[in-house]
């Protein structure tokens, strides 16, 4: 009979014990619904990130639980990512090891934002492993396949989403210490950034898209914006890992890594959304992991991130109940008859990912080839189109007769 | 794998990428380097969406010539999308199958 170590069955636990945590993570996130990102996203909607993981996300749309599996998946990527986490901490002491991990897994970004089906918590996962090579890769020769490897992968992580462009430096600090000259290291980050541009220039949507996201930022005051980063940047680590970290990145003499940090908060002021706040979370582990003076106090350390941890938490109410689109597109989807469902007003592309059927923006013009109208706002003269209304669906819903 | 084939690899799909990115933005360089022409697909499309009541997230451009656009039009649902190649002229607002 073989013989297993407690040492290995107390990793295989951990492992269950974390995929639970994920599962939870997951559980929690589903229980809103698709929102309107996550649809751009399942649904391959080619803006405005390219297409290397929508496309993936895209081919898996017969999947019948096709949103739980991505939640899933991201949530246990995100949680089960502190194996590398502990690896970055593998000089330390064993306590100080722990806090390093216990500092991943109850950061407030990590929390909100590992069971969403968006692209940030995965560009922070490939910033992670960035980080990572930095910090780890002992001295390679410039022409090692470990070195082609992190190429390619900044090649993947680029065509992923836009925003991993802000570990630039990191990855060029791992080229540049790794024996490579500093006019190769220069040409090795920009030429997958050029690749970006070029696809960027291809793309008229995604164009719009960023001159929509920055003009949203624009009719915010200074204040506001400078407000919102500063309450992300603390989210982000639930507060000590946020200020450990940050201090860490600018006291660990790697300045890649504090470059990096002041880029992530130029691009928020420009184009700030709350959800970027996970991008700061690999930059904060490896500020610790490479200043470990700041764990000096880990107990205490581990303390006072449980409680902020805990506070947060117990500040943010639990969201539940999915938006109408679910409910409303479920009853539409099961009527009989052809034609196009007609919208009014504003909606999200999660009305196109619960439906079955083309969705058009309402004319009045279009009400011939339509199946039913919904009127998120008013829309008095459908009445007169042959369409009855449906009671009790918390929307106006038309149907046709 | 060595690091030489893994570097061929990564140059290699740097030349993939960029040769298939440069042939996708060629028919779209009038729209490119003329704030004119820009000015005009975008007025078009717009018009043509807004007629239409297609989202311009399910619009993707293909190609521009003085008199027509070329474009895929993709409603995205849940389960299998069609895709329709349409030729929209410019000035009289026209949609067509493409040839």
């Amino acid at each position: 009979m073989p013989v297993v170590s407690i040492t290995i069955l107390r990793r295989y636990l951990l492992v269950v014990l974390l995929q639970c945590f994920a599962i939870l993570l997951a559980l929690v996130q589903s229980l809103n619904g698709v929102r309107t990102d996550e649809a751009k996203y399942l649904l391959n909607i080619p803006y405005p990130h390219p297409p290397l993981l929508r496309f993936l996300m895209g081919n898996t749309e017969a999947f019948p639980f096709q949103e739980l599996f991505w939640r899933l998946l991201f949530a246990t990527l995100l949680v089960q990512a502190v194996w590398i986490v502990a690896d970055l901490g593998r000089s330390l002491a064993t306590e100080k090891r722990v806090t390093l991990c216990l500092l991943w897994l109850t950061a407030g970004s990590l929390l909100f934002q590992a069971g969403t089906v968006m692209m940030a918590p995965i560009t922070a996962l490939q910033g992670l492993i960035v980080v990572w090579f930095f910090l780890k890769s002992k001295k390679l020769d410039a022409g090692s396949s470990q070195l082609a490897g992190v190429a390619l992968f900044w090649l993947a992580s680029l065509f992923t989403a836009y925003q991993a462009v802000l570990y630039a430096p990191v990855v060029w600090g791992i080229f540049r210490r790794n024996g490579c000259s500093s006019s190769r290291a220069s040409v090795i980050t920009v030429v997958p950034i050029a690749l970006l541009l070029l696809y960027v220039a291809g793309n008229p949507l995604a164009i719009s898209s960023f001159i929509s996201a920055g003009g949203q930022n624009a009719g915010s005051s200074y204040e506001g914006i400078t407000g919102s980063i500063v309450v992300a940047w603390l989210t982000a680590g639930s507060g000590i890992l946020s200020v450990l970290g940050t201090y860490g990145a600018l006291r660990s003499g790697r300045k890649e890594l504090f470059i990096s940090v002041l880029l992530l908060f130029t691009f928020l002021l420009v184009s700030f959304r709350a959800y970027y706040a996970v991008l700061f979370l690999p930059l904060f582990i490896a500020g610790v992991a490479a200043h470990p003076a700041v764990l000096q106090k880990s107990h205490l350390v581990a303390a006072a991130q449980l409680c902020c941890a805990v506070l947060l938490l117990a500040q943010t109410p639990l969201s539940i109940g999915s938006s109408p689109a679910r409910h409303v597109m479920q009853r539409i989807n099961d009527l009989p008859g052809t034609g196009v469902v007609l919208i009014h007003g504003s909606f999200g592309h999660e009305w196109q990912y619960e439906s079955r059927i083309p969705i058009l923006r309402y004319r009045s013009a279009l009400l011939s080839k339509s199946k039913a109208v919904v009127c998120l706002e008013r829309c008095p003269e459908v009445a007169r189109y042959g369409f009855y209304q449906i009671a009790n669906m918390g929307e106006e819903v038309w149907i046709r007769r | 794998m060595s690091g030489n084939l893994l570097w061929r690899m990564f140059w290699g799909t740097c030349g993939v990428v960029a040769c298939t990115l440069l042939l996708k933005i060629w028919p779209l360089v009038p729209m490119v380097i003329s704030a004119e022409t820009r000015e005009r697909v975008r007025t078009t499309v717009e018009g043509t969406a807004a007629r239409e009541g297609w989202l311009l997230s399910d619009i993707v451009l293909l190609s521009v010539s003085p008199e027509t656009l070329r474009l895929a039009y993709r409603p995205h649902l849940r389960g299998p999308d069609s895709d329709d190649c349409l030729e929209l002229h410019t000035y009289t607002g026209t949609l067509r199958p493409c040839p």
